[in-house]
């Protein structure tokens, strides 16, 4: 096995959806009460049940413990993101792998309408059955710092429809941040960053 | 909003519940041409004819095959579901004109749930490092879903040569999400792609791990 | 807006009732018709979207509710009012929908203080009194949430909802009040969540 450093935790190639690589420690923490803990252990049998990733529930768990917050919120919160977890999955379609749901159902809180995700599927699949992850990465990190959401999709879905790879994707995301955090509008400097990208691979033997 | 205790509150939520809904454009143009292409009724259509009320309209309800898988926990789901379900079939058998909600009962209590596919999992993990500027911090740990978000799990240390914190870590192939405490407080990777959903107050970053090619 | 049909000058659809305006579709004219969608599409899109909870469902189910009322309208009596009698498929198709969305959406119900209070708007998010409402709407039982939108937001009366919903009238009154007992609890826990 080759081992690689990756600088400043970006992936550099493509993803794939390793199923059921069980990164996450599937326990309920004892700091909830015993009433949470069961209405958690059924919410998230519930969505195990329906074949949706359940790591992403347990991870949501252990981040709400650790920031103390309210039991309330903390099933409010898992709660939400099995529902998120569920429509990402209903529009990507059953052959999507848990990172890619995962990242649909993040860019659904993001704001983004299932119809989108659907789109971007159709967007890619007549090239290739690519995860849509970095995609969806790449629109939800765009729309949490002031990009509207439908803007974000679609520039990434003219992207994804000339079959830009996922590296380019991250470096445009990178770009476009740097030319908010300048002082650029979102409208310019998606504008600006699509056609760069475009026009680079038009160039591309 | 009022005082919920008063009729008033029942006032102002209808009023706003009541509030006009725009009909969309498109949304008329497109029925209107349903409307042209299909047959015109007449006084004299036979009482006869029945709907069958699924995938009439173009609606086709997805059918899927799936294998039944059950977990331990997974009668009491569906057990969940059904009861949850109450009330929805409490529904149908009211409305139902003519004979088939027993079917529909039988078949929504059978719709089978998927378990998650038994693929085998990926044990191969990369090895990801994080770097933090945080010149005047004296601790720095990672926190995020590989570690169970624990506080004391990944301390980073700084590296003598750039002056960054840093720390190496090995993590399976996929998504994760994660944060810096930083002197005790939480702060996103300045660097890295955001989380969009900020439950419990802030936003988390994210990292992808290829897996590794062999 | 008026709607005049064009081979006979001075004739106005838009003051006929529904009845005469169902009378005129089935001697033929569509126009007719497209008068009975614009009097009644808001109508049905607004408690479409309250039933279902989102916009997309509701257009949808209210697009089907219309061509079946224009394909079964043969089948309408004068002696309701053609609301209702629209009404009553309409809520039909949300019911089927409803159940049809549960099948495959997988909703995640566990007791009801856990919906109630996952209902309520989170601390520190910013929510509008409308997206506020929506899940104040949501949190209550299918068969409360549409008498309450029946009764209170598009004013049917007792008789009418019945009629509409195959439901009698003292059960219908029973499950708007448990409604609207709900929806206080619902709308004073969030308040307190608030502060």
């Amino acid at each position: 096995m080759i081992v690689r450093l990756l600088a400043l935790a970006f992936a550099a190639a493509s993803i794939t959806a390793a199923a059921g690589a069980q990164a996450v420690d599937r326990t309920l923490p004892a700091q909830l009460s015993v009433p949470t803990r069961a209405t958690l252990e059924r919410l998230i049998d519930s969505a195990r049940v329906a074949g949706l990733p359940i790591d992403p529930l347990y991870s949501k768990v252990r981040e709400g413990v650790f920031r103390s917050a309210d039991e309330s919120r903390v099933v409010a919160a898992v709660q939400r993101l099995a529902r998120d977890l569920g429509d990402a999955r209903m529009a990507l379609g059953d052959s999507a792998g848990a990172e890619e749901v995962t990242a649909g159902a993040n860019a659904l809180r993001a704001g983004l309408h299932p119809a989108d995700l659907s789109r971007l599927r159709e967007a890619r699949r007549p090239r290739s059955d690519h995860p849509l992850t970095v995609a969806l990465v790449v629109i939800a990190d765009l729309a949490t710092r002031g990009v509207p959401a439908a803007m974000a999709v679609a520039s990434v879905n003219e992207l994804v429809t000339r079959n830009v790879s996922d590296g380019s994707l991250l470096s445009f995301r990178q770009n476009v941040e740097r030319d908010l955090v300048g002082g650029r509008s979102p409208a310019s400097a998606l504008d600006a960053r699509t056609r760069a990208l475009i026009d680079d691979e038009r160039r591309r033997p | 909003m009022s005082e919920p205790d008063s009729p008033r509150w029942l006032k102002e939520v209808t009023d706003e519940l009541r509030r006009d809904v725009i009909v969309r454009s498109t949304w008329r143009t497109r029925l209107l041409e349903e409307v042209a292409r299909a047959r015109k009724p007449s006084a004299h259509d036979t009482v006869d004819e029945r709907f069958d009320d699924e995938g009439e309209l173009g609606h086709q309800p997805e059918r899927h095959h799936r294998a039944i898988t059950l977990g331990p926990l997974a009668g009491l789901a569906a057990a969940t579901v059904l009861v949850a379900l109450g009330a929805g079939v409490t529904y149908m058998a009211m409305s139902a004109r003519g004979g088939g909600s027993a079917d529909r009962q039988r078949s929504v209590a059978a719709a089978p749930p998927q378990l998650v596919s038994g693929a085998p999992a990926s044990s191969e993990r990369e090895v990801v490092r994080f770097e933090l500027s945080a010149p005047r911090a004296s601790r720095v740990a990672l926190v995020g879903s590989f570690n169970e978000w624990n506080p004391v799990a990944t301390p980073l240390s700084r590296d003598p040569a750039s002056g960054k914190w840093v720390v190496s870590l090995r993590l399976p192939p996929g998504r994760h999400v994660y944060a810096f405490v930083v002197d005790g407080d939480v702060t996103a990777d300045p660097a890295a792609p955001r989380a969009a959903d900020d439950d419990f107050g802030s936003t988390n970053s994210v990292v992808l791990v290829t897996a590794p090619r062999t | 807006m008026v709607v005049t049909h064009p081979s006979v000058p001075g004739f106005n659809l838009a003051t006929m009732t529904d009845a005469l305006l169902v009378r005129r579709v089935l001697d033929g004219d569509t126009a007719a018709f497209t008068t009975l969608v614009d009097r009644h599409a808001a109508a049905c899109t607004r408690f479409a979207t309250r039933m279902l909870g989102n916009r997309e469902d509701a257009e949808d189910v209210t697009q089907e509710t219309f061509l079946r009322a224009y394909r079964s309208l043969a089948r309408y009596e004068e002696r309701h009012a053609f609301r209702t009698w629209l009404f009553q498929i309409l809520i039909n198709r949300c019911r089927t929908a409803a159940i049809r969305r549960q099948r495959q959406r997988h909703m995640f119900l566990v007791d009801d203080n856990a919906i109630a209070l996952a209902s309520v708007r989170p601390v520190g998010e910013l929510s509008d009194l409308r997206a506020e409402l929506q899940r104040v709407i949501d949190a209550l039982e299918p068969d409360q949430r549409e008498a309450f939108l029946l009764k209170h937001v598009e004013q049917l009366s007792y008789d009418e909802m019945a009629a509409a919903t195959g439901v009698g009238v003292s059960a219908l009154k029973m499950r708007v009040k448990r409604a609207c007992d709900r929806m206080q609890w619902l709308l004073r826990e969030a308040s307190d969540v608030g502060t």
